[in-house]
C-alpha cells in the first residue's frame, strides 16, 4: 500500500526546547488517522512539521512521495484550522472561503477561470454547502462551520487533509455527521490526519493512529496501537506536568 | 448648488477637494485592511514615525514623501526587528518606537531653522498644498490604489488565514511587507491633507463603518471608500466655510458618520441591529 504522510526521525526544537524527538510514522492512502497526545505533546508541532511551518527541523516529511514543498505546490496538503483560530466576523461568504482553495492554481491577481468555479462549486456539494454559498460564515452552525473548511481543501483538489480538533465545541450530532462527512471522503481515498482531544470515540472512526509525547510512542493500525500500555505512555505525567508547557498552544 | 461651485473657483480650493478625494480613496481601502489585521496600533506607529522624515526632507531639500516614506517604514521595520529580539509584547515596542521617532521630529524642528509650521505637519494644510506636493499625492495615491486593489484577494487571505496562505505556498511575507509599504506610502500622501495625528482616523474609522453595515468584501471596499470620500469633500467644504480646521473637519464628519452608523446600522447595529 502507498503512504501518504510518511514521517522519518523528525525532530524540532524552539530555541532550547524539545517540541519533537525522533518521530518515526507512515499513513497509509485513504485512512483516517488520529493524532492524541496531551497538550504539549507535539500535535500542533507535528502539524507545522507537516506544512514545513517549523523553524529547526531534522528528518524528512514526505507527502505522497513528494517533498513537502513540492505537494504543496500541487495543492496536495490542505490545513482545517480550528475554531478559534478563524475571525468568523470576516467579511467573507462559504463561496469566498472555498475559492480560496483554488488561489494556488491561480495567476497574482487571483483571477477566478471556469475550472475553478467548477470546482467549488463541486466542492460545495461535496461537504452539502451549495444552499448556503453566499452566506457570511459568521451565520453558520458549528458543523457548517468546519464544513467549509473541509469544502475549502477539497477545491483544493487535496488528498491529505489536515484537521486540527475539529471537535471541539460542538455536539454530539454534530459530531457524528462531521465523521459520516470524513469516512465519506476516506472511501473516496482521500488521508485525514485528525487531531483529537476525546478519547472516548477516537477508536470508533479512526483505522490508524498515532500517540504523540514529545515523540511518537506508538503509530500504525488503531486495533494495534491504541493499548492501554501505549496510552499509559502517552499520557503518563498528565497530572504531574498540568502546568503550561511553553510550547503548547 | 451655489454653495459646492463658488468655491472650485479657487484653484487652492479645487487643489484641495481632488488632493483630499484621492486620499480619502486610499486611506479607506488601506482602513479595511487595518481593521481586518487589527493593525491600528501600527497605522499610529507608522503615521508618528514620519515626522524626522519630513523635517529633514525640507531640510536638506528634497521632496518631503521621500524622506517620510523612509522613516515611516523604517519606525515598522525597526518595530519588527526589536519585537523579534526581546520578550516584549507587540503593543509594548510600538509604543517605544513611534514615541522615539516622534520626539526626535519635534526635537529637529526646533533645531533645524526652517520655515516648517509643526502645527501643518500634525494637523495638515490642505488648502495650502503647493502644486508640486500635489502632484507626489497624486502618484503615491494612484500607485497605492492600483496595488491594493490588483492584490486585493490575496491580501484578505493573508489577514484572513495564514496558515492556509502558507499551506499553498502563498508568499505570506511578501504580503506582510507590500501591505506595510502601503501603510507607509498610505500616511506620506496624507500628511498635507489631515497631518500625521488625524491620519489614524482616516485609516480605522473607514473600515469600522463599511464593517459594520456589510458582509461582503466587495462592498467593504465600496462603503468604506464612499464614506471617506463624503467625508473628506464635506470637511473641505466645512473647513472653507466656516474657517475651521481642515484635517479636523474631515474627521468630524468621518465621525459623524460612524456615530449614525453604529446606532442605526440595520443588521449590526447597537439600536436596530439584532445583537450577537
Amino acid at each position: 500500500m502507498k503512504h501518504a504522510i510518511e514521517i522519518k526521525d523528525v525532530s524540532v526544537r524552539y530555541h532550547d526546547t524539545v517540541a519533537l524527538e525522533g518521530a518515526n510514522a507512515q499513513i497509509p492512502e485513504g485512512s483516517i488517522c488520529g493524532l492524541v497526545g496531551m497538550n504539549g505533546a507535539g500535535k500542533s508541532t507535528l502539524f507545522k512539521a507537516i506544512m514545513n511551518d517549523v523553524p529547526r527541523m531534522t528528518g524528512s516529511v514526505k507527502l505522497a512521495g513528494f517533498k513537502v514543498a513540492t505537494a504543496q505546490k500541487k495543492g496536495i496538503v490542505a490545513y482545517v484550522p480550528q475554531t478559534e483560530s478563524i475571525d468568523w466576523n470576516f467579511p467573507v461568504s462559504v463561496r469566498d472561503v472555498v475559492m480560496m482553495g483554488r488561489y494556488g492554481f491561480m495567476n497574482i491577481f487571483r483571477t477566478e477561470k471556469q475550472k475553478d468555479k467548477d470546482a467549488v462549486k463541486r466542492a460545495l456539494e461535496r461537504v452539502h454547502l451549495t444552499d448556503l454559498a453566499d452566506r457570511q460564515i459568521g451565520q453558520l452552525s458549528g458543523g457548517q462551520k468546519k464544513r467549509v473548511f473541509v469544502g475549502r481543501a477539497l477545491a483544493q483538489g487535496a488528498s491529505i487533509l489536515l484537521l486540527d480538533e475539529p471537535f471541539a465545541g460542538v455536539d454530539a450530532k454534530t459530531e457524528a455527521s462531521l465523521i459520516d462527512l470524513l469516512k465519506e471522503l476516506k472511501n473516496q481515498g482521500v488521508t485525514i490526519l485528525i487531531a483529537v482531544h476525546d478519547l472516548s470515540t477516537v477508536s470508533s472512526y479512526c483505522d490508524h493512529m498515532i500517540l504523540l509525547n514529545k515523540t511518537i510512542v506508538a503509530a500504525g493500525k488503531t486495533k494495534k496501537v491504541f493499548t492501554q500500555e501505549n496510552i499509559a505512555k502517552t499520557y503518563d505525567n498528565v497530572f504531574s506536568q498540568k502546568e503550561n508547557v511553553p510550547w503548547s498552544i | 448648488m451655489e454653495y459646492i461651485i463658488e468655491p472650485l473657483q479657487y484653484d487652492f480650493m479645487l487643489r484641495a477637494i481632488v488632493v483630499s478625494t484621492l486620499v480619502g480613496i486610499v486611506s479607506a481601502l488601506l482602513s479595511c485592511f487595518m481593521m481586518l489585521k487589527r493593525w491600528s496600533l501600527v497605522g499610529d506607529a507608522v503615521s508618528h514615525s514620519v515626522l524626522p522624515g519630513v523635517v529633514i526632507a525640507y531640510a536638506i531639500g528634497i521632496p518631503f514623501s521621500i524622506g517620510a516614506f523612509v522613516f515611516g517604514l523604517a519606525g515598522v521595520l525597526g518595530i519588527g526587528f526589536i519585537k523579534e529580539r526581546v520578550r516584549l509584547k507587540e503593543d509594548a515596542v510600538i509604543g517605544v518606537v513611534y514615541t522615539t521617532l516622534f520626539a526626535l521630529g519635534v526635537v529637529l524642528i526646533s533645531l533645524i531653522p526652517s520655515n516648517i509650521d509643526l502645527q501643518h505637519i500634525l494637523f495638515g494644510y490642505v488648502l495650502g498644498i503647493s502644486t508640486g506636493d500635489a502632484i507626489q499625492v497624486g502618484v503615491i495615491s494612484t500607485v497605492v490604489i492600483i496595488t491594493i486593489l490588483a492584490f486585493r484577494k490575496s491580501f484578505l487571505l493573508y489577514a484572513f488565514d495564514q496558515s492556509h496562505a502558507k499551506a499553498i505556498r502563498l508568499r505570506v511575507g511578501f504580503y506582510h511587507y507590500l501591505l506595510l509599504v502601503m501603510l507607509a506610502l498610505t500616511v506620506v500622501a496624507s500628511v498635507q491633507t489631515v497631518g500625521i495625528i488625524l491620519v489614524i482616523a482616516m485609516l480605522v474609522i473607514p473600515g469600522s463603518i463599511a464593517h459594520l453595515l456589510t458582509d461582503d468584501a466587495n462592498s467593504l471596499f465600496a462603503v468604506a471608500v464612499a464614506s471617506s470620500v463624503i467625508a473628506c469633500i464635506t470637511g473641505a467644504y466645512l473647513s472653507y466655510y466656516f474657517d475651521i480646521s481642515t484635517g479636523g473637519s474631515m474627521v468630524l464628519v468621518l465621525s459623524a458618520l460612524f456615530a449614525i452608523t453604529f446606532l442605526f446600522a440595520p443588521k449590526y447595529g447597537a439600536i436596530v441591529g439584532r445583537r450577537g
